[in-house]
């Protein structure tokens, strides 16, 4: 009995949070305050982390590029697992709301993982003495990167939305196998990039004064590209809910 | 929150020679973010007018 009333539950839920109309206007009221606090957060972490913390003892100051390399690294890889999540919702349940969310992921996620590739490039430079290296970490993110213009390629040249979500979505969820690839290609082969400082199960190796900036970094960073990624999936609910009348009403 | 790593405001630029590297990749980001945050709403813009 339990069981069937939150079955029910959560269908109404998803039901009513899964129509473009409410998610558009709670949307629209979460923007300024997440875009606020995250910029917030954003821009002292960025102060702390450049100004505020020791220089390290092997790197020196150019360390300090971590506070944008990780964050956008990390974010590359969330938004892509974020993307093939909306895309499993879709096929499944035929969420088309998961579908707007899944094709506006990917510009935002395209963007983060160049600046990822080129921040990490131009801390080659001083760190490795070189600013590219064909080494399992930069070209796993390279093709994270190329898949990601690949899936905007192949939604874009589908007039019928409908083929073009679903091919976009077989794609991406396949194209997932990418992730933990990117993940452990530091552990698999043998690589120029170091191994992850920060993990789930172990102590970081990062010193405390260093660490906590960082993990306000990457909060900030991933509240300002969900917020990019909010307005991205705006413009799909205009392009494709244009001659709905709740649509015509709210412009 | 620690000290002030650096005895000037010019030795905080040039971070003992590695500034550069640090403020090109400051620069990245604000220019991608800024951009993104510009082109979206440039676009709901777009979408908003030819729907009105």
């Amino acid at each position: 009995m339990l069981r069937e009333i939150l079955i029910i539950v959560i269908k109404k839920f998803i039901h009513q949070f899964a129509s473009p109309k409410t998610y558009f206007y709670q949307v629209n009221r979460l923007y300024p305050w997440l875009l606020y606090i995250s910029l917030s957060i954003y821009v002292f972490a960025i102060i702390w982390g450049l100004f505020f913390t020791p220089k390290d003892f092997v790197q020196g100051h150019s360390y300090r590029i971590i506070y944008f390399h990780v964050p956008a690294s990390f974010i590359a890889q969330s938004l892509y697992a974020a993307m093939a999540i909306s895309s499993a919702v879709f096929l499944i349940w035929r969420v088309k709301l998961a579908a707007y969310l899944a094709r506006s992921i990917a510009p935002v996620g395209a963007m983060v993982t160049f600046i990822a590739l080129a921040s990490g490039s131009i801390w080659g430079i001083p760190t490795w003495g070189t600013w590219w290296e064909w080494d399992a970490r930069i070209t796993s993110t390279l093709i994270l990167f190329i898949m990601y213009l690949g899936l905007i390629s192949l939604h874009n040249s589908f007039n019928n939305f409908d083929k073009a979500d679903k091919l976009f979505s077989y794609l991406s969820i396949i194209g997932f196998v990418q992730i933990p690839i990117i993940k452990k290609s530091v552990d698999w082969w043998s690589s120029l990039h170091q191994p992850a400082s920060i993990t789930i199960s172990d102590k970081p190796s990062i010193d405390p004064s260093m660490l906590y900036p960082l993990f306000m970094a990457m909060i900030g960073f991933a509240g300002l590209v969900a917020c990019i990624v909010i307005l991205s999936s705006k413009v799909q609910i205009y392009i494709r809910e244009k001659n709905k009348n709740w649509v015509k009403d709210y412009v | 929150m620690s000290k002030f790593a650096f005895s000037s405001f010019s030795d905080a630029m040039n971070m003992d020679g590695h500034g550069i590297y640090v403020w090109i990749v400051f620069a990245l980001f604000f220019i991608a973010l800024s951009t993104s945050f510009f082109i979206f709403n440039l676009l709901i813009k777009k979408y908003k007018k030819r729907i009105k």
